[in-house]
This record gives structure tokens, sequence and C-alpha cells, in this order.
């Protein structure tokens, strides 16, 4: 290797060692869920005063009934297969989006007295993955 | 080295050798899977896939970096060095499974062509949290098939050595890229200390070998001689130099090497027309300085490879006073014939 190699070398590694360090470091800060999420974490509510609605080796449901709105907590104990997987709540004869589930961990969300079940739906195979009545 | 181009030019070694990757890369992948199957039997056979060779890649370029400063730390890793453009592509196979296999499951269902999903299916390219990941794996793909399609000395020669080893030296390049697919992707998506960790211990191993043997080899650069005798610069007294072995002198930044061998002392540059292999690290074979790299040959007295070869490095004028060798430090034209100097026991 000639001496101009060698510094070209040097100067890529050194650089690469702040550059690739740094946005390492950036992107382990910005992880959406703390790294313990890879333990296993309380499947217990932390409101005392929610009420299961449902458990299975995929979810733990529970509701905390309020005056005006419930909040529907939804505890993903392991990722589920679909890449794509909405929450939906029907009441009557209306059906409304919550919001979505991906990794495994711990979703609010807030729903209308009316709700009287949710169902878990796979938006690519358009299958439900679970209907839960609350 | 080869007169005429064969798709492999395999050899005894080499055929040890590529047994052992293949081997290795099937225990891996055995044992991934099982274990996988072990402690996670949701997993569905595509995602099992996926997993298993993009880590299986990320292995076998970590080893594929090592390798290089490794061998200049200890010289029993040179056969590694041999072997590394075979480890190379097999690498590059692991990734293109995963890379597929990949492209297949998340961007084909869709009614727009793979790649254009691939592309266009995420633009957040201001988020960390869900940055396009799979966008620089794909350019890391893409510099790794280059890579591995020139990878033959056809290539080496057609393309030369200075554009083949810039081409090369992309993979530096490619690794940054794959760093960040990876934690921008799988680490932000299913977060893993463990992983985490191991990944960021291999970086900091690689960057560090690389940079720690860069410094050490920048500070022999700048070695001055201080004994010169009329334009002649001492190198070393003759006893200093094993027989079918050379001394490597500093001239100009630049190294050259003084073998000594049959009672004879020729000095020629040090660096391998192949792929900038260190010569002066080689030995004298069938009276020919063979590189330890990949074995290109050279005569001492005039620094060309022999017929029918054709490569040709620098030659250097020696002297002898006394047992002190002493060179001209100016470089001769390349494949200068130069009497070597002849000495008596």
């Amino acid at each position: 290797m000639t001496s101009g190699l060698r510094k070209t070398h040097r100067f890529i590694w050194i650089t690469l060692g702040l550059l690739v360090s740094s946005l390492i470091a950036l992107s382990t800060i910005a992880t959406k869920k703390p790294l313990e999420i890879d333990k296993d974490f309380s499947v217990v509510s932390k409101h005392k005063t929610q009420r299961a609605v449902f458990e299975d080796a995929y979810f733990v449901i529970n509701l905390n009934e309020k005056n005006e709105l419930n909040n529907l907590e939804i505890i993903l104990k392991k990722p589920l297969k679909s890449a794509s997987s909405l929450v939906y709540g029907y009441s009557n004869n209306s059906k409304n989006l919550l919001g979505s589930i991906d990794t495994k961990g711990r979703y609010t969300f807030t729903i209308d007295k009316l709700t009287t079940s949710i169902a878990i739906y796979d938006e690519i195979k358009k299958t439900n993955i679970a209907k839960i009545k609350l | 080295m080869g007169v005429n181009y064969q798709t492999v030019l395999w050899n005894r070694n080499k055929k040890i050798y590529d047994r052992w990757i293949g081997l290795s890369m099937l225990i891996y992948l055995i044992s991934f899977i099982g274990l996988t199957f072990i402690t996670n039997v949701q997993t569905s056979v595509e995602t099992l896939i996926i997993r298993a060779f993009g880590t299986l890649a990320i292995v076998l370029l970590h080893i594929i970096l090592v390798i290089g400063p490794l061998s200049r730390i200890n010289t029993r890793f040179l056969p590694l060095l041999y072997n590394r453009r075979h480890l190379g592509v097999s690498m590059f196979l692991a990734a293109l499974i995963h890379g597929g296999f990949s492209l297949f499951q998340f961007h084909t269902l869709g009614n727009v062509n793979p790649i254009y999903a691939l592309f266009s299916s995420n633009m957040d390219y201001n988020s960390l949290k869900n940055f396009p990941f799979q966008v620089l794996g794909f350019f890391a793909l893409i510099i790794l098939f280059l890579m591995a399609a020139t990878s033959h000395d056809f290539w080496l020669k057609n393309l030369s050595a200075k554009s083949w080893k810039r081409l090369h030296m992309m993979v530096y390049f490619a690794y940054a890229l794959i760093i960040m697919h990876v934690f921008l992707g799988s680490f932000q998506q299913q977060p893993s200390l463990w992983s985490t960790a191991i990944l960021s211990f291999g970086f900091v191993v690689i960057t560090a070998l690389h940079i720690s043997t860069g410094s050490k080899e920048r500070k022999l650069d700048h070695i001055k001689t201080t004994d010169t005798n009329e334009g002649w610069d001492y190198v070393c007294d003759i006893d200093e130099i094993p027989e079918d072995r050379a001394k490597i002198f500093i001239v100009d930044n630049e190294r050259i090497a003084v073998f000594k061998y049959n009672n004879k002392l020729s000095a020629i540059s040090n660096v391998c027309k192949h792929q900038g292999g260190p010569l002066g690290e080689g030995k004298v074979v069938d009276g020919c300085v063979t590189c330890p790299w990949h074995g290109y040959q050279y005569l001492p007295h005039n620094g060309q490879s022999p017929p029918p070869f054709t490569e040709q490095v620098s030659t250097y004028r020696l002297k002898l006073i006394d047992k002190k060798v002493y060179v001209s430090p100016k470089a001769l034209p390349e494949g200068t014939e130069v009497d070597p100097v002849i000495f008596n026991n």
C-alpha cells in the first residue's frame, strides 16, 4: 500500500468512527420504547380501578370506566404476525378507528360509553385478529 | 497468479478455506434457526430467513473487515487475507438473500413496483424513530454487488488497480450504511439491549483496530534516515537482513524492500502491483520475490514479474560499504534492470 492510500484509509476510519458512533448514539436515544422491553414487562394494569376484560397469549385488555369517556388499555405481550394491526371500536351500528398497535407494549385509547366491543384487524390480510366484547 | 482468467482460481488451500466458509455459514444458519424456533415458535419462515441471513451477512462483514488490520498485527492471519475475496462474495450472497426476501415480504403485496415501493412507502427522512432504513440497506447491497461482481482479477486488470481499489474501498461506506440500517431499523422496531451492545462492540473493535494500525503505519512512513553518504541513505547492516527476506526502508514517505538472497542484495518498491501488498514482508521463492498477500511474484534484480506476466515495480540502486547497506533514494523506472550487490559471507 502506498503512503497516500494508508492516509486515505486512516482518514476514512477516523471519519467513520466519529460519524457513525454519533449516529448510533442518536438512534439509541431516539428508540421508541426503552431497551428494557426485551425483558418481561408487567402485564398488571397501572390503574387499580380498571376492569379486566380479556387476556390470552397476546393481549391483556382492561377498561377504565370514567364519567364521560372510558379508557381502553391494550397490553400487547408479544409482537403480532400481522404487519399492520388496527384497533376498531364498535357501538350500535357504527365502527370507529381507534388507532394501531405494532411492537409489544402498552397502548391506551379513549372510547365513548356506547362502545360495546373492539376488533383488532389485520389491514393487509383484511381479517380480524381478535374481536372482544367489553 | 494465473495466465488465463478462470471463473475461480482454485487451489488446494482455497478449496479447504471455501469448505470451512460453507460449513461455518451452515452451522450459523442452523444454530440461528434452531434457537429461534426454541425461543419463539410463532416466527414465520419469511421472517426467520430475513433475520438469519441478515445477521449472517453482518457477522461475515465484521470478519472481513477485521482481517486487514489483524494481518498487519500478526502474519498468522495472512492465510485469511489470501482467501478474503471468497468470504466477501459469500457475504454478498447472504446479504442478497436477506434483501431479496425483505423486498418480497414487505413490498410485493401492493400494486406498485417493489423497488418504487421501497423508496416511496416511507419518506420520513427527518425522523430517527421512523427513518426509512430499508433504503440504507438497499444502497449497501448495491455497493456489495458491485464489489462481488468485480472481485475477479479480470476486473482488477481491466479497471486498473487504482480504480479497482477505489471501488473496493467503498466497502467502508457500505459498512456504515449497514450499521445504520440495523440501528435505525430492527433496533428501533424491536429494541434489544444485547443486540445493540454486540453490534456496538463490533463497530468499536473494527474502528479501533483500523485506526490504531493505520496510525502505527503512518508513524513508520515518517521515519527518516540520519546516516547519509554522498546522496546514499544508510539502510542497515547486512547481518540484519535474514536470508531470502527483506529489510523495509522508508524513502520520501514511500517504502522500499531490500532483499538478501544467494549472496546478493537487490532493492525494489515495497508495493505489489496487484493489490498494494507489502512485498518486503514476503519471501524469495524460486528466485522471485513473492507477495505475502496473493502470491504475485517479481524478479528482485529488475522488479519484473517472470514471463508471461507483465507486472513491474520500481527498482533502486544499492551499495555495500564494509557491512553497511546503502540505497540511492531515487526510484528507477518500473522494471529497470539493476545489477545486484554481490557479497561474500
